[in-house]
């Protein structure tokens, strides 16, 4: 008797639990940002923000979950396998997300560029060419010239090897004729310090770092013209070098979902990013902030994997 | 220089004082958890200060902080199960402890070991600020090497009488941390070409597998046989006398927490290896060494002053420099600068309230923690009196959770079931399982300190003499040289006095 | 069994893990593969070392149960394995809830009805504080499978 009525109790609380509600409306559940990275790095920042400052624009809150792990691959892979309902949305670093799936090795397994949809881009963060305020060259010429009497003794740190901070070391490389000892670390946490204390001589990277660290000059930014972030550091192309290296970073869903889903995706995460203190806030971090509508950005995905296809055949790491 | 009363007038709002609570409350649960740590719980509680004052956000996540710290110890001591990596020390001997039926002993002696450290910690970062990251600075990739193989010579004294067997489980272990994708060079590496392996075996799932899982099953027994856990006796007084003792090995403490303040500060270096290189001399210093393991006060004083001393050291040079000198702290950087405050020197000098309101109201939540946790002992003691069956249950279905929540990720389950079956092989093999932790938890920093260092001194022109040319490396080598020399000493002479 | 025996199979275990890992190092950059395959080396060495220990002075007994009954521990393993699976593949609640309670069942001492009614209500309430605290105050969700 007591049993029978445990039972009962039990089978009512579980059947009661189940979180989703069989949608009448979209949204009517919290939508999730992916996040491929480990809590606390520039992906994380990025996307509190969009957390932050989406109260009041989206109908439901923006959760931000994570799946960090392989560089990027796990999280974007369980992107591409995730349900095509709207309520998982993922960042998207390029050029990561076009190297990873060009540099795979025959058999493994993993996600396709086009298994992502660009839903919009957010941010960029120009890659620029770091050295401390102290260290013997002041300009990216006393650099290159140092660089090339010594070849192969001026310790470069990159996030990473065959990853986007490599491919801009790469474009110097070609560019100058210099060769530069590459020290790849795990993340900018980690080449951040090593400039700093002097591990090396100088760091092929990103804005933002650049951005947080104090002391340290710019030698070069691989924009086109002059970043509003760090106006003092000449471009590329001022100098004589036809160089531009950017780091684009956006959002992506699953492939087929539905059209009315997505646009309304789109257009709120428009207007969530022109909020000023959104754009304002994403400055101080480091970023660029820069909205483009899915179109746009898949227009920049293909760019970027035609131009990193070509780098990389002319160094020989793929045929 | 900071206005003092403005800080006061900071500390004294009551709704700070109840955040502050409320977080490190739910800090101490976290750390309690295994599985859930306090990277997690700082990531969980970060929407919820957007709403509040930078200073009031960052003692909350502060609290959080240091709450998961002492919580570590929680699991550690009752269980057996790490709830925090950097508990896993605490097993050593508040397990054995516990087992003796002196469990509220054991907790009392890590609170109020954890509070110590915190307020050392805490104390290092107002007063010690600014030459502590200059020495952090001059921390390089060769040192890093160094001071995780200074590390691995623990294992000589974790298995005494059989070091060789210790050795290949350290071994396995850095070699299951090499599972996955290189980190640097994208090459995924004994993956057997499968997804699941990519990510490669998580420290904490596996943990959780290698402790938690055997401690269930040793504890089975025929049903209605005497339980293997001496009954707990409640008595009062316990928290007097924990201090009185607490107070005759203070050296244990200043030692410990020496130790969580320094190597908080190097990057890359956080509470895991600290609370190993803390255990391991104290033990050395130690008059009764062979009591170590068998759940003496100064083996719970040892790492739980030290990893609650890493929550300030780290947080030097996050604050100064920007760089996190542990992943709690990583994740803390990250709020920081969500809440546009950005870190470096200039933070305190231009935010010098906000800077000198969380150091000073850092003190203030390790007294909040002292204060909750006699609450918390007395509430986590009260689980041990629930039957044997119904504990064994509920730590496998917490282990299952716990291994999951961390990322949501199903292969992290599944390793967790793996290490737990491997865990229980190993002990009955009389290999030990904390070797194998140990190489799993240094064995990415050891492999990266080692690629880093061929790097650099491919640069320099000879790689090998670039690992011994640095001074601070030559310490480093100097202390694992001295730290062998003393384990093969102690050993020789003690078989030697056994042969007599 | 003797410690012996089980030092020198495990050695030779140890030895064909060797074997079998490096063999997958084949095909990686040099500078992924220096570290691995100085530890395969130090890990044969060892396992070498083991197996002679034990065969020159092994002794001693290895007790693989302890005081667990052989069935018992079976019986725990497998159900414990069974419920990971299912929690993780299959159903998470479906998985934990029956796992949990096949698992009281295995191990109370008593089996009155009042003992079984005691574990079902245990069971319903862990889950219920599982949820509360995971999903609903932390939203950490667990994965939905083939059922709810």
């Amino acid at each position: 008797m007591g049993l029978l009525r445990f039972l009962t109790v039990l089978a009512a609380f579980l059947l009661a639990l189940p979180a989703g509600v069989v949608a009448a409306g979209y949204p009517s559940k919290p939508v999730a940002i992916l996040t491929a990275f480990n809590p606390g790095g520039g992906s994380d920042v990025s996307h509190r923000l969009l957390e932050k400052y989406g109260k009041g624009v989206f109908d439901t809150p923006l959760i931000i979950t994570y799946k960090p792990g392989a560089g990027g691959e796990i999280g974007w892979t369980t992107l591409a396998a995730a349900r095509p309902d709207g309520y998982t949305v993922g960042g998207v670093d390029l050029p990561h997300i076009v190297l990873q799936p060009m540099l795979r090795k025959k058999g493994q397994p993993g996600y396709q560029t086009e298994d992502l949809f660009p839903l919009c881009g957010l941010v960029y963060d120009a890659n620029v060419v770091m050295a401390r305020a102290d260290s013997p060259w002041k300009t990216f010429a006393e650099l290159i010239a140092f660089a090339r009497a010594n070849p192969g003794k001026v310790r470069v740190a990159t996030v990473g090897k065959l990853s986007g901070d490599h491919l801009f070391l790469m474009q110097i490389e070609k560019a100058t004729g210099a060769k530069f000892a590459q020290v790849p670390y795990a993340g900018s946490g980690k080449a951040i310090p090593a400039l700093l204390t002097g591990e090396v001589d100088a760091y092929f990277g990103s804005g933002s770092s650049f951005l947080r660290m104090e002391n340290t000059i710019g030698l070069a930014v691989g924009t086109r013209e002059r970043y509003a972030l760090c106006p003092d550091v000449p471009t590329f192309k001022e100098l004589g070098y036809d160089i531009e290296s950017i780091k684009f970073r956006g959002l992506a869903i699953p492939r087929n979902v539905p059209e009315p889903v997505r646009a309304y995706l789109e257009s709120h995460f428009a207007r969530l990013c022109a909020n000023p203190e959104y754009q304002e806030a994403v400055r101080n971090g480091g970023l660029m902030p820069a909205f483009c509508s899915g179109r746009e950005f898949a227009d920049i995905i293909a760019r970027e994997k035609a131009a990193a296809a070509s780098l990389l055949k002319e160094f020989g790491v793929i045929k | 220089m900071f206005d003092f009363s403005t800080v006061l007038s900071n500390l004294s709002d009551p709704v700070t004082l109840v955040l502050m609570a409320a977080s490190a409350s739910f800090g101490i649960v976290m750390g309690a958890v295994p599985g859930l740590s306090g990277t997690l719980g700082i990531a969980l509680l970060l929407p919820f200060t957007f709403g509040v004052e930078p200073h009031q956000a960052l003692l909350m996540l502060g609290s959080v902080y240091c709450g998961s710290e002492y919580g570590g110890s929680i699991p550690s001591i009752l269980i057996n199960t790490p709830g925090t990596a950097a508990a896993l020390c605490t097993t050593f001997d508040g397990h054995p402890m516990a087992m003796k039926g002196q469990a509220q002993k054991a907790l009392f002696t890590a609170l109020i070991a954890s509070i110590f450290g915190g307020l050392f910690g805490v104390t290092a970062l107002l007063f010690l600020s600014s030459p502590l990251a200059a020495v952090s600075m001059s921390f390089g990739a060769p040192e890093q090497f160094w001071l995780c193989v200074f590390a691995l010579t623990i294992i000589a004294s974790l298995s005494s009488g059989n070091v060789l067997k210790g050795i290949l489980g350290a071994l396995l272990g850095l070699l299951l941390s090499c599972v996955g994708m290189d980190p640097v060079t994208a090459a995924p590496r004994f993956t057997f070409n499968t997804m699941e392996l990519m990510g490669g075996v998580n420290v904490v799932p596996a943990l959780i597998g290698l402790f938690a899982i055997p401690q269930a099953l040793m504890l089975l027994r025929p049903a209605g046989a005497r339980p293997p856990m001496a009954p707990y006796v409640p008595a009062p007084g316990v928290l007097w006398e924990t201090i009185r003792d607490f107070c005759r090995r203070i050296w244990v403490a200043g030692l410990s927490g020496v130790i969580g303040v320094v190597v908080g500060i190097m990057p890359g270096a956080g509470g895991n290896i600290a609370t190993f290189v803390a255990y391991n001399e104290t033990r050395r210093f130690s008059r009764t060494p062979e009591k170590f393991g068998t759940g003496i006060m100064e083996g719970i004083m040892a790492p739980e002053v030290c990893n609650n001393a890493v929550v300030g050291g780290a947080q030097i040079p996050m604050l100064t420099l920007g760089i996190p000198g542990s992943a709690p702290a990583a994740v803390m950087l990250g709020a920081l600068m969500t809440h546009g405050l950005k870190p470096g020197f200039a933070l305190f000098t231009e935010q010098a309230d906000i800077v000198y309101t969380y150091s000073v109201g850092l003190i203030l939540s390790n007294l909040m923690i002292l204060l909750l946790g006699c609450f918390f002992v007395r509430l986590f003691v009260t689980a041990l009196k629930i039957p044997a069956h119904y504990l064994l249950v509920s730590i496998m279905a917490m282990s299952v959770v716990g291994a999951y929540s961390i990322n949501s990720s199903t292969m992290d389950v599944m390793s967790m079931l793996g290490c737990g079956i491997l865990g229980y092989l190993l002990i009955r093999a009389r290999f030990g399982v904390a070797p194998l932790a140990l190489g799993l938890i240094l064995g990415g920093t050891l492999e990266e300190g080692f690629k880093l260092s061929l790097h650099l001194g491919e640069a320099e022109g000879n790689v090998v003499a670039f690992f011994f040319s640095r001074p601070q490396s030559l310490a480093l080598i100097a202390l694992t040289a001295l730290s062998l020399i003393y384990s093969f000493w102690k050993e020789f002479s003690a078989r030697k006095r056994a042969a007599a | 069994m003797q410690e012996r025996t089980l030092d020198i199979c495990l050695g030779c275990a140890l030895l064909g893990l060797g074997a079998l890992l490096w063999t997958q190092l084949e095909g990686l950059p040099v500078e992924g593969v220096l570290f691995p395959a100085a530890l395969i080396c130090l890990l044969a060495a060892g396992s070498l070392a083991l197996i002679a220990r034990a065969l020159l002075c092994g002794s001693g007994v290895v007790d693989f149960f302890g005081e667990t009954p052989a069935r018992q521990w079976c019986m725990a393993t497998a159900l414990f394995a069974a419920q990971c699976i299912v929690a993780m593949y299959v159903s998470f609640r479906l998985g934990m809830g029956c796992g949990m309670l096949l698992m009281l069942f295995l191990l109370s001492p008593a089996r009155t009805g009042r003992s079984l009614a005691g574990n079902v209500l245990f069971v319903a309430a862990f889950l219920g504080a599982l949820e509360i605290f995971f999903c609903r105050i932390m939203r950490i969700y667990f994965p939905e499978n083939l059922l709810f």
